[in-house]
């Protein structure tokens, strides 16, 4: 900010909205400067609750000053009320409020913020073509399809697959309308297939896990790949809050990134700490998983070796009945 | 497993009849015996059978017990039993009751006191001397400063071994009911109980909660069994532990010190013998046939099991199967929430041919995934397994061994089996084994076993 600039005496009042936002912009370079509902105002404001001339601006010395006019609701300045012939000296940035209306008087002697770096438009770069979105949501519906398909009996009718297909479809869109609101609430925009595109992608993603992974845990005799299926369920649902969330609050990636990260990481320690006397803290006791036998690569043992291997259960199981004894019985002594 | 136990007798007659005739803490209050009603029937007429119920009374009237478990620090009873005087005068008197009607005391001497109780309202403490937890026996003693409230009064005598009861032979059960009153009830012996691997005796007769460890007696006054337990939801069937065991147990620890510390080393060795022997006799026996024209499948011999099947109905659209669930009906009561000492097997037989190998291996999944291992709990630790692919001369399996430690009683392990085949696309079975209480070694010798009862009836 040069020295010219600060004596100039020049100053702008923003007409503010109910969020803080800017709504609209009067420059001022003559002085004095009336504010009122009036045309012959120099700012002119359209509130039925300001006078035809409610205040007038004046910069004659150094200092600006308001003065307020008669008028029927008057001012505040915080929590200061304004009075008819009150006159008072304007900071460089300065809040107030006359009638109903927010202002913001903002002169030359009041330091520029920093020119901020633009973030880039997340709905620019996840530009959406509605085929794509209308494919997805076939694509996913066939899957869903399939899915019945299996579980029910040969036979059963089409129009039987209706409710559960339709129900689920519900979801997928209240979803995807829930984020849009969210978006129209903070971004002032409804981005609906962005939001629905994206959830899609990940349901479509977690449920070819839920084939493919007990297939190839299946396939290699790999039990502990189930576990697995746990850690996709509680990343997926914390990815797809985040990838929605950019699209709300995109200045706020990387907080949303470390927060939901955490709570993640919270959600599989509870797990774990819920699992801590058990075999395995995360993931089913066996592979209950039975594809079909063509699947099956790894080679059967023997039932003697198989029997064998059993045998360093023994110690496992000793530790973790001592280990519960002791603090039962530490618990004992409190009876 | 699809679950399904219609029209099965419940598995365990130790657990169904001993939370039914140690009379629980929990039974609601009774009304008191009406007396007018016990007036007008002693007036009656009496029978002559009844002669012989009275007669029995009044021999053994002095020699019942009420057992009763009370916490140590107020007077309300945690359980009531029945119990009886054994011995002779001169070495002390001994009690006989159950283990289940002291088992309290028995696990947490520190909590629970035990007392008696006879037909004219005198009453003691008890000290434990023994317990044969294998056939729900106990011993007792009165404490020497109460040992005067049962001076002069005589034991009870065991009917000889080489003497035994015909079918049909009349008997009389003895105890205390729910707590009302010590009562008499006749009934018959009807040999021991079939497919049952201890002996114990059928008795056709009406025993209720309250009753359990009172005596049961022949014409001649002689205690033949001891009440244990009923068949719930059935009419006067009853079972008693023979006398002989009662006798072994009053032999064998009659001069026993008392037990002051929890009778879990106790229970614990003698678990461990009995399974030992429970096992041996199962291993030895062969399997018999699932009479399944492509797989051979691990099936019991009926001698101490009872085996149930049912199945789809023919004109049933999709999976088509069929079940089969042997199990010994007896189990070894620990405490209230542990029964130990039994096995059970059971298979599924599943054909898809109507579903397709999608579908099939679906319903497949589930099944196999529905089985129930028991969680961590107070008495045994969370399942711990081991699973593969195994070759069972040709067939393939995929077989999964869980066992649990139970946290009281070291080197007791419950085991399950579960064993799926995986050589066809649209049929399969789904094998189960369980055995709850048995040692390391017997885990996996019975793992070994039930392995073996898998294989190709015809190679496909």
């Amino acid at each position: 900010m040069d020295a010219q600039a600060v004596s100039l005496k020049v100053a702008v009042v923003e007409v503010l909205g109910r969020d803080g936002r800017v709504q609209g912009v009067h420059r001022i370079e003559h002085w004095p400067a009336r504010i009122g509902r009036s045309p012959a105002c120099e700012v002119s404001l359209a509130d039925a609750h300001l006078a035809a001339e409610h205040a007038e601006l004046h910069w004659d010395g150094e200092t600006p000053e308001l003065a307020m006019l008669p008028s029927l609701n008057g001012g505040w300045l915080g929590d200061r009320r304004l009075q008819a012939g009150e006159r008072l000296a304007l900071e460089p940035t300065t809040h107030l409020q006359l009638g109903g209306t927010q202002l913001r008087w903002r002169s030359t002697q009041a330091p520029q913020a920093p020119e901020q770096r633009l973030v880039a438009d997340p709905l620019r770069i996840a530009h959406t073509r509605l085929p794509l979105v209308l494919l997805l949501l076939c694509v996913w519906l066939g899957v869903e399809a399939f899915g019945h398909w299996l579980s029910v009996e040969p036979g059963t009718k089409l129009v039987d697959y209706s409710a559960p297909l339709l129900s689920m479809l519900a979801v997928a869109l209240g979803w995807a309308g829930l984020w849009s609101l969210m978006s129209q609430l903070f971004q002032h925009r409804f981005p609906f297939s962005t939001h629905l595109k994206r959830a899609l992608l990940v349901i479509l993603g977690v449920e070819l896990l839920d084939y493919v992974l007990p297939g190839v845990a299946y396939a290699f005799s790999w039990p502990r790949l189930g576990a697995l299926e746990g850690f996709v369920a509680v990343f997926a649902i914390a990815g797809l809050v985040w990838w929605h969330a950019t699209l709300v609050w995109p200045r706020a990636r990387k907080t949303l990134a470390v927060t939901l990260v955490a709570l993640s990481a919270l959600s599989l320690g509870l797990q774990a700490a819920r699992n801590i006397d058990h075999q395995h803290w995360f993931g089913p006791n066996y592979l209950a998983a039975l594809p079909m036998p063509a699947l099956r690569l790894a080679r059967p043992v023997a039932p003697d070796a198989f029997v064998d291997g059993v045998k360093p259960l023994e110690e496992q199981l000793k530790r973790a009945a001592h280990r519960d004894n002791d603090e039962q019985g530490g618990s004992d002594d409190d009876d | 497993m699809i679950q399904l136990l219609r029209g099965r007798i419940p598995r365990c007659l130790a657990l169904v009849g001993a939370a039914l005739l140690m009379g629980a803490a929990a039974a609601a209050p009774q009304q008191p015996p009406p007396q007018a009603a016990q007036a007008a029937a002693s007036d009656a007429e009496p029978a002559e059978v009844s002669a012989a119920a009275r007669r029995l009374y009044e021999h053994a009237r002095g020699q019942l017990l009420q057992i009763r478990t009370l916490l140590q620090t107020q007077d309300s009873q945690a359980s009531v039993g029945s119990g009886f005087l054994v011995g002779n005068e001169t070495d002390g008197l001994r009690i006989v009751t159950n283990y289940h009607v002291v088992s309290q005391y028995a696990l947490e001497p520190q909590r629970y006191r035990l007392r008696f109780a006879t037909t004219d309202g005198r009453q003691g403490r008890l000290e434990l001397l023994d317990v044969d937890v294998r056939h729900d026996l106990a011993l007792l003693r009165p404490v020497a400063d109460d040992a005067s409230q049962l001076a002069d009064r005589g034991a009870l005598a065991f009917r000889p071994r080489t003497n035994s009861l015909e079918k049909g032979d009349r008997i009389y059960s003895m105890g205390n009911p729910h707590d009302v009153a010590f009562a008499v009830v006749e009934g018959n012996y009807n040999g021991l109980v079939e497919r049952s691997f201890d002996p114990l005796i059928y008795y056709a007769g009406g025993i209720n909660p309250g009753m359990s460890g009172g005596p049961v007696l022949d014409e001649q006054g002689r205690v033949v069994g001891i009440n244990v337990s009923t068949l719930m939801f059935a009419q006067q069937m009853s079972f008693l532990v023979p006398g002989p065991f009662a006798e072994d147990l009053y032999l064998k620890s009659h001069a026993a010190k008392p037990m002051k510390l929890p009778a879990w080393p106790t229970l614990r060795q003698q678990l461990l013998s009995y399974q030992d022997e429970l096992v041996k006799a199962f291993l030895a026996q062969p399997w018999a046939s699932a009479g399944h024209d492509r797989y051979t499948l691990p099936v019991p011999q009926q001698t101490y099991m009872r085996c149930w099947g049912r199945g789809t109905s023919a004109d049933a659209k999709g999976l088509q199967y069929q079940r089969s669930q042997c199990a010994m009906e007896h189990a070894i009561y620990v405490n209230g929430g542990l029964q130990l000492g039994s096995l059970d097997v059971q298979h599924e037989i599943y054909d898809g041919s109507k579903l397709g190998a999608l579908r099939f291996a679906e319903v497949y999944s589930a099944s196999f995934r529905n089985e129930r291992l028991g969680g961590n709990s107070s008495s045994s630790t969370a399942p711990f397994c081991k699973e593969d692919f195994v070759n069972r001369a040709g067939l393939p399996l995929r077989a999964v061994i869980c066992l649990s430690a139970y946290r009281k009683l070291e080197g007791l392990y419950a085991l399950n089996v579960l064993v799926t085949t995986v050589d066809a696309s649209t049929e399969g079975a789904l094998g189960r084994f369980n055995a709850y209480g048995v040692s390391f070694d017997n885990a996996q010798a019975l793992s070994r076993h039930y392995l073996e009862g898998f294989g190709w009836t015809r190679k496909q």
